[in-house]
């Protein structure tokens, strides 16, 4: 595997894994328990495919399942400049309405993300796709339901609507390549480039909050990801505050 | 209209015959207050016992252990949105009034939920020693229970409770044999979960328990307790660890291990919400209902059956 | 590896033992009947390999059953090595569950299954059943409940 397509996997590693992060500190403290059961199920799933996506990198030199250690290691040891994530998975949402907003951008980008992947050279790439597939609908379709009730009533609709407004520029960074992404591409690890379903997206957009005014969604500058959001610094703190005790621990 | 008894002794031969009561059944007003209030509680403390996990998933110490800590805490949750229905279709509260009650702090849940959760130590220390009393308690509940759709749910919530306490024991085998700090770490959160966990059970059962005699416990609080001591002592001691009471005494004969007195003012003080976490974490748990009233509102003026 | 060639007694027996290993949530229900169990293959010298299909990617039971399969095998005496893979395809479906393990469910559990075709029936009663919430206690579960006999049920799904 080449420098660049490990570069292309960690991006998407690192997305589902710090989008489940951010689940997770809904489970409890959502409006009911349906969403609090469902937060922790959709966590569960972006957590598994971040595992599913770790151990592709992890698996690059040596072959056989690599062991939690290994895993644990790409996901929580990597200094804040070698993560590869996008700021709309970065960035704390402390309102629910946020939650569900971002909950609803990220898993519809991250299902159109997936079906550049489907099709894969690599197999456990194209094994994960499949998988992630099928859960996606199921996600998007969860959030659907409630953003078409909230939507309905002025005070909610205007909440979402807030949320969609400072959460967008976010999430349209989700589609801002990683530097790999061209030799993935070239090695056929990836179909085509990410931005290419940003029109696609942008349309979701628009059709499932028809009353916001969205404006044109642009390619977001090319960043190569490599510059945090603010918010990062509290959340890997957070992240490895137990694993920090004791580096030498196995829990 | 399921069935009707004529009296109370007609009831209780009925119950005394091993009879199954079910939703629809006109049961004596009693029977349904008592068992309302039995799931109810029973429907809390999982919810409780969610909330107190909850604080700790984000910091779960690996990705995949992460995966199984949350959907633990999701177990927990699920099982009190099952409960709740079950003690909502008694007639007496919706759940919606159970659940802000709970966290207007008017009604009641197991005393260990009134504790702090320090460290992640003490998040296992709950998954073998709370769950280790839980799961005995449930299954006395459950052995001879006369209410249909509670026994129902119990056999799932068991089946389930049991897999949480093995991975809780793994856990802590790991720690057991891990580095000296894990080792520290854990010692204490035995010397603080200890002593809650064992007054779990409750003070000794009466003769004349209504609840024994409605079927709704199979098991004395003192034989649950003892068996409790009697798994518990031998694994931590095989561990390293040590018990923190000065008055376990151990019986060579028949290799049983026994509890000093115990202090049941601290019961005493959970039951009347005045534990040493009550307040922060009632607080906690209504200030996040409170900011989300606004997501149930528009949920109440959409037309029914929209969602869940 | 080549399965003709190994006696096939041992993968019978081998199967055998992987079947005795139950759901650690739903006892009373093999691994096997719950569709999971996809290849079995031996090496004549006594080498076993499982390949299991997990329900969901991020279910939190692998390891135990991964455990238990283990477990199980390891106490046969021509068995020199066992391997459980966790393997990426097919997808685990809901069709894979057994008419066996669904009466078990059923009858022990009052758990009932989501089909494609038509309405979820209800364990106790067979009337049809109304989603209550689409996530339950567990990611492969819904909550449910009967129209007609108001029983609470959980529901095993696989999306």
């Amino acid at each position: 595997m080449t420098p660049g397509t490990i570069e292309f996997l960690l991006a998407f590693a690192d997305d589902e894994h710090l989008m489940g992060q951010q689940h997770t500190e809904w489970i409890g403290i959502a409006p009911f328990l349906e969403e609090d059961m469902a937060f922790a199920s959709i966590a569960q799933d972006e957590l598994s495919h971040a595992a599913l996506l770790y151990s592709i990198v992890a698996d690059s030199g040596e072959g056989g399942e690599p062991d939690d250690q290994v895993i644990n290691r790409l996901a929580f040891d990597r200094s804040a400049a070698e993560y590869r994530s996008a700021q709309i998975v970065e960035v704390a949402c402390t309102e629910w309405a946020h939650a569900l907003v971002r909950h609803w951008l990220y898993d519809t980008a991250e299902d159109l993300r997936w079906s550049l992947v489907k099709q894969s050279e690599l197999e456990s790439l194209r094994d994960a796709a499949a998988h992630a597939a099928r859960e996606e609908r199921f996600h998007i379709r969860h959030a659907d339901g409630l953003i078409d009730v909230l939507l309905r009533t002025p005070d909610s609709a205007k909440r979402l609507a807030d949320a969609v407004g400072e959460l967008l520029p976010l999430a349209t960074g989700l589609f801002d390549p990683a530097s790999g992404e061209a030799e993935a591409i070239e090695a056929g690890v990836a179909s085509a480039p990410f931005d290419t379903l940003l029109p696609e997206w942008a349309d979701r957009v628009q059709t499932r909050f028809p009353d916001i005014d969205i404006g044109s969604i642009s390619a977001p500058a090319f960043t190569g990801r490599m510059y945090r959001h603010d918010d990062f610094a509290v959340l890997i703190t957070r992240i490895n505050s137990v694993r920090g005790i004791d580096p030498t621990a196995v829990w | 209209m399921g069935r009707t008894w004529s009296s109370m002794n007609e009831f209780e031969a009925f119950l005394n015959e091993g009879g199954m009561v079910e939703v629809d059944d006109d049961m004596p007003d009693e029977y349904r207050a008592t068992v309302f209030r039995f799931i109810e509680l029973h429907a809390n403390s999982e919810l409780m016992g969610g909330l107190t996990e909850r604080d700790w998933i984000p910091m779960t110490p690996g990705l995949r252990h992460k995966m199984t800590v949350l959907a633990k805490t999701q177990d927990e949750i699920g099982h009190g949105h099952l409960l709740y229905m079950v003690a909502a279709d008694l007639g007496i509260k919706t759940r919606r009034e159970m659940i802000e009650d709970l966290f207007a702090g008017r009604s009641r849940f197991h005393n260990v939920f009134h504790y702090p959760v320090r460290t992640w130590g003490d998040q296992v220390a709950i998954c073998l020693l709370v769950d280790g009393a839980a799961v005995p308690s449930q299954k006395a509940v459950y052995k001879d229970c006369s209410y249909g759709p509670y026994k129902r749910i119990l056999k799932r919530i068991i089946a389930e409770e049991g897999f949480h306490l093995r991975l809780g024991e793994e856990r802590v085998l790991r720690i057991s044999q891990g580095t000296d700090a894990q080792r520290a770490m854990f010692q204490q959160s035995i010397n603080d979960w200890w002593w809650p966990a064992l007054r779990l059970f409750g003070p000794d059962s009466k003769p004349d328990d209504k609840l024994a005699r409605w079927r709704l416990k199979s098991e004395k609080n003192e034989v649950m307790r003892a068996g409790w001591v009697q798994k518990f002592v031998p694994m931590l001691h095989s561990y390293g660890f040590t018990i923190p009471d000065p008055g376990l005494t151990h019986d060579p004969e028949t290799d049983t291990w026994t509890c000093g007195p115990i202090d049941w003012e601290p019961l005493k003080r959970t039951m009347a919400m005045d534990g040493p976490d009550t307040a922060r974490r009632i607080a906690e748990a209504s200030t996040a209902w409170e900011t989300t009233q606004w997501v149930r509102n528009a949920l109440d003026a959409a037309p029914a059956g929209v969602i869940a | 590896m080549n399965t003709t060639t190994v006696d096939n007694t041992l993968l019978r027996r081998a199967l055998a033992a992987v079947t005795t290993v139950d759901d650690p949530e739903i006892p009373g229900v093999s691994i096997v009947d719950l569709g999971l169990l996809e290849t079995i293959t031996a090496t004549e010298d006594g080498r076993l390999t499982i390949g299991l299909i997990p329900t969901f990617s991020g279910c939190p039971a692998l390891a135990t059953i991964g455990a238990d399969v283990k477990a199980a095998l390891e106490v046969l005496p021509e068995v020199e090595k066992v391997t459980v893979e966790w393997l990426k395809s097919p997808i685990w479906t809901i069709e894979r569950v057994t008419a066996k393990a669904r009466r078990t469910m059923a009858t022990d559990l009052t758990l009932a299954i989501k089909v494609d075709s038509g309405p979820t029936l209800c364990p106790r009663c067979g009337s049809p059943t109304v989603e209550k919430s689409e996530f339950g206690p567990s990611r492969c579960r819904a909550i449910h409940r009967c129209g007609s006999c108001f029983e609470v049920i959980e529901v095993m799904r696989d999306r």
